[in-house]
């Protein structure tokens, strides 16, 4: 970033990268050639036009957009503190704490779902006093958001937390000793020191956000138009008279969607602006 | 003014104080792990002592016994840490700015204005660190230091990563600052000669204490213990006995003014560019202090010579720095035989402690 | 930003997602008697072509109600539904998953069948292993795909192979040659559908309503009736249902003369 460019390849490099571009190339043809797949299969179909314009996949693509930016958000705000203790504090338990917040990614997102189910639902542990006070989580679009931000949360957090880490406490005691306090550190140094961890993190989040799909089904239900979010409608489509083209159709409308939100978010997050007289 | 009076523990490590700055630069001189930078750690506020008390411009900044420890923030300190620590993230201004929140647009600009200029970084004010050279990158840094009204300077071996040219250059900056700023400046350092050239009192610490406080020379010429001797690079440290009034030290016979009460053993000292070298005359008679001795090794650095030389009597070797055009004009590889003088002013006699 | 927008933010946004989450209620009757609200139908993922035109067909009869749907695995239905979840009526794609709630009580009355689905083969719309009647599954070097034994279709699916084993015009040979040929397991009926759609298996049995989706790009071979095995729907009224006579009303719509009309359009057998 504030990083000079370095100097053009030596020779001695310009062999190495020669040499791993074979596998690279592999691992990319790897990951992109069933995308590639999928958007020829769409193209000869021919009718993802019309399926742009359908009220059903557009309330998805809607509802997959705001959730997940949402979950996005409300992400960044709570795991920032999380990730900032976990790298610069000691506590009691602090490696189970580190474990815990790994676990998510364990669960099979089906059994996610279950377990916020049986925490939140109107019967659950923590459902039936909320019911109680008239709040109901499952199967509503806040549930979605909930179900995004589960399983998504733990990338933010690890991302984060290294990049905290990476931040090297002489910057802020010099910070204390010119008088600002440890709050002001952190916005004015930490945050923007680990600036590439979080926008790599949000990167990871967002998309498995959207990328969501076991958890949802299971915790808020497959109503078009207040759970359904576009995984879910390709998987409905699947199962309705839409079938496999269908299901295609949607899957290269996200993948189109996302890909180029996905690169936004990287091109304007990594961009460094020096700010003169803080 | 600073005062210290505190002991530190980091782990096995324990550090134990006590002095008192003026308006004067007091470098803070020894080896690795010494402490040094432990010291000024507590200085600034970012460790805590177990005990003690540390006062600065006047007012009490820790005090254990009542419960007082001031956060860095509001000491008062200007803290320039070993490697920099210059936010990557601004550029020239914002990094000196960093600490002036309390001021508004204009008057920070000012101050930002008047700060390059007496470190000499102007045109650099958009630049950022990455795009600074090392000695660029020290001068921002200490104006982001002095930037707020400072009770003391606190400086981590700023200059270790530099060339020789730029070090000159900045020790001299720092000297004219210090003349300008009058404030107590601790200085910590592990190099001899900047020591000497910057410090008017020097500290000699070692393994967490300080065994010597005092003015740069006698500092130098007049080492409280064998190990200052060996800190402070005095390449003649002799054992010897004074018995009966006489002094004899390496197996020479000495005449040195030694300090009432010591009788025993002592350690004698003398620096080698104190040493005198004289041409061998077989004919006249020898003075007091001085030995016929052979070169037995020589090293040449570049502006003078230092010489190992073997007394004829049985005793110790003699180290002897000469600068180069004595050197010259003594044509000392022509001969073997030298007179080494050790004038008694500078030889200087302290008990031998055992252990 | 600072300390004090950030803090605002996150409340705003635990607020605003509270808000989401609070449901409206789901309305009752009104005095005179019309049905209003919203009725919740959690519904098989077989039956979502079939229950979209249902609930439209729902909707225009009874202007007030709007009908909102759950589609998903029937198992996971009766999952959400013991964990609360605001279904009016749940339609199975079998028995087990409804006996499972009324044992806990989780039902209104008795579950009443409304549709029935047979199985079928379907092939490739080309054909290639050339297969012309059943007993052509126990053709050697045939790629068979059924679902997987746990998901009814599958069951189902071995059940029919076997009844078919038990006459005498296939032998006993059959059910053998048949399952040697599975080269493949799915978890969803809907997959093995595909698979002999894009050409990767030679034939699967899926559901009749399967078939009929996937219209010209697979053929049909049906099953002799008398050994055919039937998947029966049922469907019922919620115990916890929150718009009761909507739900009912919903139910009787179903099993009345214009639901009929749209299952068996869709490929249903009718309900005896």
């Amino acid at each position: 970033m504030w990083r000079r460019r370095g100097p053009a390849q030596r020779p001695d490099q310009r062999a190495l990268h020669a040499g791993f571009a074979g596998p690279a190339g592999l691992a990319l043809l790897f990951l992109a050639v069933p995308v590639l797949a999928l958007v020829y299969e769409a193209a000869t179909a021919g009718d993802v036009g019309d399926r742009l314009t359908n009220e059903q996949t557009l309330a998805a693509l809607r509802l997959s957009l705001a959730t997940s930016t949402l979950t996005l958000a409300l992400a960044l705000v709570l795991v920032t503190p999380l990730a900032y203790l976990l790298a610069r504090a000691e506590f009691p338990g602090k490696r189970v704490v580190d474990t815990l917040i790994d676990l998510p990614l364990v669960l099979p997102p089906t059994v996610a779902g279950v377990a916020l189910l049986v925490a939140f639902g109107r019967r659950g542990v923590l459902g039936s006093p909320l019911e109680a006070s008239g709040i109901e989580l499952a199967f509503t679009t806040a549930a979605v958001i909930v179900a995004q931000l589960f399983v998504s949360a733990p990338f933010l957090a690890r991302s984060l937390k290294a990049g905290f880490e990476a931040v090297d406490p002489a910057y802020e005691a010099v910070s204390a000793t010119l008088g600002v306090s440890p709050l002001r550190t952190f916005w004015r140094v930490s945050l923007p020191l680990a600036r590439p961890a979080l926008v790599g993190g949000s990167v990871l989040c967002w998309a498995r956000a959207v990328g969501e799909l076991g958890a949802t089904l299971i915790f808020a239900g497959n109503f078009e138009g207040r759970t359904q979010t576009m995984p879910l409608a390709i998987i409905s489509a699947f199962q309705s008279s839409d079938g496999l083209a269908g299901a295609i159709a949607l899957s290269v409308i996200l993948v189109a969607v996302a890909f180029a939100l996905l690169l936004l978010l990287r091109v304007t997050g990594v961009e460094p602006r020096a700010r003169a007289g803080s | 003014m600073l005062r210290v009076d505190i002991g530190l523990t980091i782990g096995a490590f324990e550090l134990a104080l006590d002095f008192a700055v003026d308006h004067e630069l007091v470098v803070l001189f020894g080896p690795s792990g010494s402490g040094k930078s432990l010291t000024l750690g507590a200085l600034a506020g970012l460790r805590t002592p177990k005990r003690g008390r540390i006062e600065i411009g006047g007012r009490t900044v820790f005090d254990r016994a009542l419960g007082i420890n001031l956060p860095p923030q509001r000491r008062n300190v200007g803290y320039v840490v070993q490697q920099l620590a210059l936010f990557p993230h601004l550029d020239v201004t914002a990094n000196v700015a960093y600490g002036l929140g309390g001021l508004d647009r204009p008057a920070r600009r000012r101050r930002v204005e008047e700060l390059l200029a007496l470190l000499k970084l102007d045109g650099l004010d958009r630049r950022m660190p990455v795009e600074l050279s090392g000695g660029q990158q020290q001068r921002v840094a200490l104006a982001r230091a002095l930037a707020r009204p400072t009770d003391a300077l606190l400086l981590d071996e700023p200059f270790s990563a530099l060339d020789e040219a730029l070090r000159s250059d900045l020790r001299a900056e720092l000297i004219r600052l210090r003349a300008e700023l009058e404030l107590p400046v601790v200085f910590v350092t592990h190099d001899l000669r900047e020591a000497h050239l910057l410090g008017d009192r020097i500290a000699v610490l070692d393994q967490g204490r300080i065994l010597q406080f005092g003015a740069r020379e006698q500092v130098f010429r007049a080492p409280a213990s064998r190990r200052v001797a060996e800190l402070t690079g005095v390449q003649n440290i002799f054992r010897g006995t004074v018995a009966g009034g006489r002094l004899e030290a390496g197996g020479l016979p000495l005449h040195a003014t030694v300090p009432p009460g010591v009788d025993g053993a002592v350690d004698v000292t003398i620096r080698a560019e104190l040493c005198n070298l004289r041409r061998f005359d077989p004919e006249g008679p020898l003075p007091e202090n001085c030995f016929v001795a052979r070169v037995t090794s020589e090293l040449a650095f570049g502006s003078m010579h230092l010489l190992r030389l073997a007394p004829e009597a049985a005793g110790v070797p003699i180290e002897v720095e000469i600068a180069t055009r004595p050197y010259e004009v003594l044509d000392v590889p022509s001969r073997e035989h030298w007179v080494v003088e050790l004038p008694a002013p500078d030889l200087h006699v302290f008990p031998a402690r055992t252990g | 930003m600072s300390k004090s927008h950030a803090v605002w933010l996150g409340r705003a946004l635990l607020v605003g997602a509270l808000l989401v989450a609070a449901c409206g209620g789901d309305g009752e009757a009104s005095d005179d008697g019309a049905l209003t609200g919203t009725v919740t139908v959690f519904a098989a993922a077989s039956l979502t072509d079939a229950f979209r035109v249902l609930g439209d067909a729902f909707e225009a009869e009874h202007a007030g109600v709007s009908v909102a749907f759950n589609f998903g695995g029937s198992s996971a239905l009766a999952t959400q539904i013991e964990e609360g979840a605001p279904a009016d009526v749940i339609a199975s794609a079998n028995d087990t998953q409804l006996e499972r709630l009324s044992d806990a009580d989780l039902i209104a009355g008795t579950p009443q069948l409304f549709a029935l689905n047979a199985l079928v083969i379907v092939v490739p719309a080309d054909n290639p292993a050339g297969l012309g009647t059943p007993a052509d599954l126990a053709q050697p070097g045939l790629r068979l795909v059924l679902a997987l034994e746990d998901v009814p279709a599958g069951r189902y699916a071995r059940a029919v192979i076997a009844n078919l084993a038990s006459d005498p015009s296939y032998g006993p040979v059959f059910e053998a040659a048949a399952l040697a040929n599975v080269v493949s397991e799915e978890a969803d009926v809907r997959a093995v559908l595909a698979k002999v759609e894009l050409g990767e298996a030679d034939a699967g049995v899926v559901y009749r309503t399967d078939a009929a989706v996937a219209g010209d790009a697979v053929a049909v071979i049906e099953f002799p009736s008398q050994h055919n095995v039937v998947a029966a729907y049922p469907i019922a009224v919620t115990s916890e249902a929150r718009n009761r006579q909507a739900a009912e009303a919903f139910v009787a719509f179903t099993l009345g003369e214009a639901g009929q009309r749209i299952f068996a359009a869709a490929g249903f057998d009718l309900a005896p």
